[in-house]
């Protein structure tokens, strides 16, 4: 990540470090705090799920398409979902250099896949629509549209929202001629039904910044970070995943305390997620 | 999906003929606590290693675990590419692949996207070892390729590439090893697992509504310093069961030093008697 930092002075990285040891950062949080988080959903009206999301200066917009396809051959009564990750010169221009750009994305993606890959947090049989032939998939599209820090956290919180805001054609199969399954689409757009995403994860970045960890770090200061640990955390406070980011290294006590705050931040993240999402109204814009 | 037009065309899509067997519902520990390949959950696979195996390298080292078989080597330190900007460190490079024919599923010839991931991660916990403010402007190559995958090869990887740079004579603040745990159901963890053990997301247990822990940690650590430097896991545990498992990891890692040690020695006793 340190590819998209921008280039600090020692001076100014030794401001920032000390500041976070007396747990006040330089926008005046504390080591504990995010930033506001402000929150979109159902923002575009070619999709069947979107969020737009704002995180301090993080902003990115999540797209939800579903497509009839043919589901694997080693899992037949599965549906599948596959992430797409895009950062654009626009977001920051280290995105310019495409090799970077690309370690960058992947990076994303693969901690996305890493967190769905298991029954706990997406139920892929109900995506299933006859067993062996047709199932849906479900293409979540990221688009970055600004770079400001912690980009997994914020990309998490955009796709658990669209997905929540999925609606999913409600098909009926029906026996047709010669044995043949057929599979009739509802007259009425609005005949819809919805994932559960009571189990999907969020990802939480602890980042360790001189002597303490902080959470939800801004571009300099992750660029002052020696080591983050990213982790999917469930509402339940289930661990989906955890991968060590960053070039420095840990106390194996340090690294169990970031553990234990990142499943409590994940777990208060849900609650407060999930309360924004239910009294939301279309059209505005709500606030963690 | 991505092609190299370099390359043969192969079928775009084929299929492992074990797939349409129907899934067999194995229990990886049996009545008498031993595993399919009659370990106990407490027992790891002999390791082997050994340094200065690809003579064109200037460091490498071979890396067996059981039937998991790794060849890493190392290149450099040599000049960064010109359109790099000067850098006061020195610069890794880190690829990590599996042979096409290395897992029961075929491979393809281009890195997919866990192949880039587990690269990323390798790449990270070098970083934390290797002495980079020794090399300013140079850049150290690591390719690591797996022969052959039963299980642990992220670990074993992590392990032969650390050997393979001090083989190089790249200098680092310590070795770094590593090892795996898998979480099978509550209480069980076994270590060392193999291909066969490994987590895949089909494990998951409907009776229970998913309250049974099931994962594989990886964790790799500096020995001699006590300090993690990579963890990577999978899979849906509880907080606690985690932590215990990456301190079982951390153990286990810590007892490779032994190894990784007298494979140095070693490697230097037969360089110095060739020079005899």
């Amino acid at each position: 990540m340190s590819l998209f930092g921008n280039n600090l002075s020692d001076a100014e990285k030794c401001f920032i470090i000390h500041g976070i040891q007396d747990d006040f950062r330089t926008d005046g949080r504390s080591c504990d705090n995010y930033r506001t988080i402000e929150l979109a959903v159902n923002v575009l009206t070619n999709t069947h799920g979107s969020s737009k999301v704002r995180l301090g200066n993080t902003e990115l917009l999540v797209g939800v398409k579903v497509e009839l396809g043919k589901p694997e051959k080693a899992t037949p009564d599965e549906g599948r979902i596959e992430f797409h990750v895009d950062c654009s010169p626009n977001a920051t221009p280290a995105a310019q250099r495409k090799a970077a750009n690309k370690d960058f994305v992947n990076n994303i993606e693969s901690m996305l896949v890493r967190t769905y890959a298991n029954k706990i947090a997406i139920d892929l049989t109900s995506l299933c629509i006859i067993k062996g032939k047709m199932c849906w998939i479900v293409h979540v599209d990221v688009l970055i549209l600004e770079c400001g820090g912690n980009i997994l956290d914020c990309t998490s919180l955009g796709v658990k929202s669209a997905l929540q805001d999925t609606g999913i054609p409600r098909v009926v199969v029906k026996s047709g001629d010669e044995g043949e399954e057929e599979v009739e689409l509802p007259d009425d757009p609005f005949d819809v039904q919805h994932i559960s995403v009571n189990n999907v994860p969020i990802l939480v970045t602890v980042s360790f910044v001189g002597t303490r960890h902080i959470i939800d770090a801004t571009v300099e200061e992750e660029s002052c970070c020696s080591a983050s640990v990213v982790m999917g955390v469930t509402r339940r406070g289930r661990i989906l995943g955890v991968r060590k980011q960053c070039g420095g290294s840990l106390n194996p006590e340090t690294l169990v305390e970031m553990l234990e705050f990142g499943k409590k931040s994940g777990r208060q993240l849900h609650v407060a997620l999930d309360k924004m999402l239910k009294s939301y109204e279309k059209g505005t814009t709500g606030y963690l | 999906m991505a092609t190299d037009s370099r390359r043969l065309a192969v079928p775009q899509s084929s299929l492992d003929p074990k797939s349409l067997c129907p899934a067999k519902v194995e229990r990886l520990l049996n009545d008498e606590e031993q595993r399919l390949d009659g370990r106990y959950s407490s027992e790891s696979r002999g390791i082997y290693l050994q340094c200065g195996t690809v003579s064109q390298a200037k460091g490498s080292c071979y890396c067996e675990l059981g039937n998991t078989k790794v060849v890493c080597s190392v290149y450099g330190p040599k000049d960064v590419e010109h359109y790099e900007d000067f850098q006061m460190e020195g610069k890794i490079k880190c690829e990590f692949k599996y042979a096409p024919f290395s897992c029961s599923k075929h491979r393809g010839h281009i890195p997919d996207l866990s192949e880039a991931e587990i690269s990323d991660v390798i790449l990270q916990a070098l970083t934390a070892s290797v002495r980079l403010q020794c090399y300013p402007k140079s850049l150290i190559e690591v390719f690591i390729i797996v022969l052959e995958n039963d299980g642990s090869a992220v670990s074993a990887s992590i392990t032969a590439a650390s050997l393979a740079l001090a083989d190089a004579g790249i200098e680092q603040y310590d070795i770094v090893t590593s090892a795996s745990v898998r979480v099978y159901g509550n209480g069980n963890f076994l270590e060392d697992p193999t291909s066969v053990e490994e987590y895949r997301p089909q494990d998951f247990d409907s009776e229970s509504g998913g309250d049974l822990n099931h994962g594989l940690v990886t964790v790799a650590l500096l020995p001699t310093l006590n300090q993690v430097c990579a963890v990577l896991s999978n899979g849906h545990l509880e907080c606690d069961v985690l932590v215990e498992t990456i301190q079982m990891c951390t153990s286990l890692a810590q007892n490779l030093y032994t190894a990784a040690r007298k494979c140095l020695l070693s490697s230097v006793k037969s360089v110095d008697q060739n020079n005899a």
